[in-house]
């Protein structure tokens, strides 16, 4: 079963990337990146460094209540955070809405299901596109480190394990804090994972996809800005830790990402149990 | 269910909302010649193979398929299928898809790749493994899903429409591969195309309404021995006229008990002795100038199931 999924999963990374959906989210997730780290991530360094940082600390505490996004050893670390908590949903979104769709409407799942179950094209389309995501996660990481290092000579803190701050070194503040992006991304692949097995045509499980990504995305921030950090809150809506997860830091941010895993394995049962039922 | 049981339903029904597709049919299928999957349209021809396939689950009745559920993985390797309209993925190519096939039945990644080869060669696409789906023919393009249907060799390959849409050419490409590979794999085949099926088998199940219909349960009504005492004349002219007056000559032959004109305008004699009679039909058309095109003896499928 396991070499089965893996080969499913490789053949969807393959597949993706054959696309033109693929290209087309390739190619939009590059521009967006693009644009966040030279409009974002680059004047927030420029900015903490050019003698703004005290307006920067009172705005960033005071008014918008993310004083601790002044806690990241670099102000480029903390754009990062930002930047792809919002940004990289949206990616996971358009990029994952085809997982089985316009595999149906073409009748290749007919092929498919004479040589592996339901269930295990569920869970290697589902296993690729989490590979694609943490690939596109990595790739924004790895740009914000070389920026940090073209800005700072040195990584920021120039230690890997235990930087001088006592929280950690690089590792443990960035890499984890990517390691928890990517489990905020897996509970909105799982959703598509869903919409795909629903919808009927691609095209239908993209319209499907934005529609629910951006009522989801505006009713957490409504219900995160009304009633502010709730557990409640956070455990009901895939989009509702970004909130939560934005005062975090590194391993900080763990926690309430692990929720994303508990929203990944509910709308991958649902997308298990559209798989197991309907027709093909 | 025999060991040479290819399947078997039992009182299978599939609805579709208030549409019964299959209204409880009943069927047991042994190895041996191809199996005719025929009937009109709506018939349940699709939904059948669907069911036996696994894509389409009964809403009640038993099936088995080499004694095994729909769908269990018991059958991967065994059951090859060609289900109509579907195709591989477009941005793939042929090759690395067929080969993720092979792999997902168990083979090793070399095992594969000479599968891959093996059942491209079959289909005479040998050379087609690294192009795209979508830069071959249609023809072509069921030649290739034909190949899929063959790889690890499997016991009983379903073929839905395997012609629809196809040119000549591919088309006799196709029933060659049925015919020579006829005494390794069983093959079961849906198609409206009845002058198709008569060349591939006289093994017929024949469905209506989402029934097996008596008069084509594993019909042939005068099928192995029982077809001497029928010829069928086909001839020159389509003139109505000319072929019930050959008809009705040709039933005063001592040789022929009954000529009729099929709604097809053949003639249909009932005969004594065949041979005889086909040589009193041929010298009669001689001498009263009537071309004959073709001479057959017992009945052409169609005949079979629609003329009485």
């Amino acid at each position: 079963m396991l070499m089965r999924v893996r080969l499913l999963a490789r053949a969807e990374i393959q597949r993706f990337v054959g696309s033109k959906r693929g290209l087309v989210s390739l190619v939009a997730f590059c521009l967006l990146w693009y644009g966040a780290l030279t409009w974002f991530v680059l004047p927030a360094g420029r900015l903490a460094s050019g003698g703004a940082g005290v307006g920067l600390d009172v705005m960033l505490d005071e008014y918008l209540g993310l004083g601790s996004l002044l806690r990241w050893p670099a102000p480029e670390y903390a754009a990062w955070w930002v930047a792809s908590l919002y940004l990289l949903p949206f990616v996971a979104v358009v990029a994952s809405a085809d997982q089985i769709a316009s595999d149906r409407a073409r009748g290749t799942l007919r092929f498919l299901v004479l040589r592996a179950s339901r269930l295990e094209i569920l869970a290697g389309r589902f296993l690729g596109q989490a590979v694609i995501m943490a690939a596109a996660t990595l790739v924004t990481l790895v740009s914000t480190l070389a920026l940090v290092w073209f800005r700072h000579n040195t990584f920021v803190p120039n230690t890997l394990w235990t930087g001088e701050t006592g929280v950690g070194g690089v590792v443990p503040i960035v890499g984890l804090a990517a390691l928890a992006l990517w489990m905020t991304l897996l509970p909105w692949i799982a959703l598509m994972a869903l919409v795909s097995a629903l919808a009927r045509t691609p095209s239908q499980a993209t319209r499907y996809a934005l529609i629910i990504w951006i009522v989801l995305s505006i009713t957490a921030a409504w219900l995160s800005s009304r009633f502010g950090e709730h557990l409640v809150i956070d455990h009901l809506l895939p989009g509702s830790p970004v909130r939560t997860l934005l005062s975090r830091i590194g391993s900080e941010a763990m926690v309430p990402a692990s929720i994303g895993l508990v929203h990944a394995a509910i709308f991958l049962a649902g997308a298990a149990l559209v798989m197991y039922r309907r027709d093909l | 269910m025999t060991n040479n049981s290819l399947l078997s339903c039992d009182a299978l029904v599939r609805r579709y909302g208030r549409t019964r597709a299959l209204d409880g049919v009943d069927l047991e299928l042994e190895s041996g010649a191809p199996i005719a999957l025929v009937g009109p349209n709506g018939a349940g021809k699709t939904t059948l193979f669907s069911v036996l396939c696994g894509y389409v689950r009964p809403t009640s009745g038993e099936v088995r398929v080499l004694g095994h559920r729909p769908g269990s993985a018991a059958l991967r390797g065994q059951l090859g299928a060609l289900p109509q309209d579907a195709s591989l993925a477009p941005r793939r190519t042929i090759g690395a898809q067929l080969e993720d096939f092979a792999r997902l039945q168990g083979m090793s990644r070399l095992g594969a790749r000479s599968e891959r080869e093996r059942v491209l060669d079959v289909v005479d696409l040998a050379g087609s493994a690294r192009q795209l789906p979508d830069s071959l023919s249609h023809g072509m393009g069921k030649r290739v899903a034909f190949a899929q249907s063959l790889i690890g060799s499997p016991r009983l390959v379903l073929l839905d429409e395997p012609t629809a849409g196809v040119d000549p050419p591919n088309v006799r490409v196709i029933h060659g591969l049925i015919r020579e590979m006829a005494g390794q794999i069983d093959f079961m085949i849906s198609s409206h195309n009845l002058d198709e099926l008569e060349r591939l088998t006289d093994r017929v199940v024949y469905l209506d309404s989402g029934r097996v219909s008596s008069r084509g349960a594993i019909a042939s009504d005068d099928g192995g021995d029982s077809q001497v005492g029928r010829l069928t004349i086909t001839l020159e002219t389509i003139e109505a006229s000319v072929a019930s007056e050959a008809a009705d000559a040709l039933t005063q032959l001592d040789s022929v008990s009954t000529c009729r004109t099929t709604p097809r305008g053949d003639l249909v004699a009932e005969v004594v002795d065949e041979d005889r009679a086909a040589r009193d039909v041929i010298d009669w058309c001689a001498e009263h100038k009537v071309r004959w095109r073709r001479l057959a003896r017992g009945r052409s499928l169609e005949a079979r199931l629609y003329d009485d």
